[in-house]
């Protein structure tokens, strides 16, 4: 039996209207957790004890989301604050909070379009696959989802993100 | 809260993470199998899903024959289902053996302690193993 690398356990969150998507993965392979967090009224509060909750069971290493200052984000205020917000239960538990643009998502998975992302999520890891939803037409809202697989995406792209660091902070020694 | 660019080079050659694995992976397993704790319950022939929401929460231990049925339904090894019990175990007996072989440095020559030894020694010499979670 070999001794497998634990890869950091990273806690992935997308705020949206309803509550919160969240994935938590132990490798880019393997999601132990995942689902949407639906959240009706005193929004940031729940929210903010969901993540605490999240954060004691699963210890993760890291807490990714996006980054909101990007130029590139239209997020409401709600969801701004809400994102800043959860770094506070985070960084009391000595947690790093890792911010993600959609540009380095998008240049993660190659693709143009949450959609094209999602699908490619769903291709590779099976858990996920029944949950992607339909290809969304102009005239339909976002379905809350998607939400799941940007919180994979952000995940997945931190883990992109931290390899290409260290093949280029530590590049392999040739012989 | 940092973007993920100033996080990376902030961080030095030592900050790499090594998780304690979970307590249980038994979540993790059942809703890849696509199973609802109702229909585990039914497959672990309890009548209701509260024990398998505690096992998967840690409030609960499962008995041996829970745990049996828990490697047939998921046909995974039980160290893996129960990943952070086994490294605690597993760092509790290896210090037990280092103890106990310490203990037998004193008498050499006689079979029996021989055997012994050789039986301690092979328990250490697993100590590099750990649970290989699937991918």
């Amino acid at each position: 039996m070999t001794r497998p690398a634990y890869t950091d356990r990273v806690l992935a969150l997308d705020p949206i209207s309803r509550g919160l998507g969240i994935v938590i993965f132990e490798s880019p392979s393997l999601p132990i957790e995942w689902g949407i967090k639906e959240v009706r009224d005193r929004k940031e509060e729940h929210c903010l004890a969901l993540v605490a909750d999240l954060l004691d069971r699963f210890q993760p290493d890291i807490v990714v989301m996006e980054d909101m200052e990007a130029l590139t984000c239209r997020r409401c205020e709600r969801v701004r604050s809400l994102v800043h917000a959860i770094s506070t239960p985070a960084a009391s538990r000595h947690v790093p909070t890792a911010l993600i643009t959609r540009d380095q998502v998008n240049a993660t998975f190659g693709v143009s379009t949450k959609h094209q992302v999602a699908t490619l999520i769903a291709s590779r890891l099976p858990e996920l696959a029944s949950l992607l939803p339909p290809f969304r037409k102009p005239w339909m809202s976002e379905d809350p989802r998607m939400s799941l697989f940007d919180a994979a995406a952000f995940a997945l792209a931190y883990y992109h993100a931290k390899e290409q660091w260290i093949k280029l902070k530590f590049p392999p020694i040739e012989a | 809260m940092q973007t993920i660019t100033h996080l990376l080079w902030s961080w030095s050659i030592n900050t790499t993470f090594m998780s304690q694995p979970l307590h249980n992976y038994l979540r993790m397993f059942r809703r890849s199998a696509g199973l609802t704790q109702k229909e585990l319950a039914y497959l672990l022939g309890i009548h209701s899903a509260s024990p398998v929401s505690r096992y998967e929460r840690s409030l609960r231990e499962p008995s041996l024959h829970t745990l049996l049925a828990f490697e047939l339904i998921f046909r995974t090894p039980a160290r893996r289902l129960f990943a952070g019990v086994y490294e605690d175990l597993n760092h509790r007996t290896l210090g037990r053996t280092k103890r106990l072989l310490a203990r037998m440095e004193k008498g050499r020559g006689n079979a029996h302690l021989d055997r012994k030894r050789e039986t301690l020694e092979a328990i250490l010499s697993d100590e590099g193993d750990t649970l290989d979670l699937p991918t």
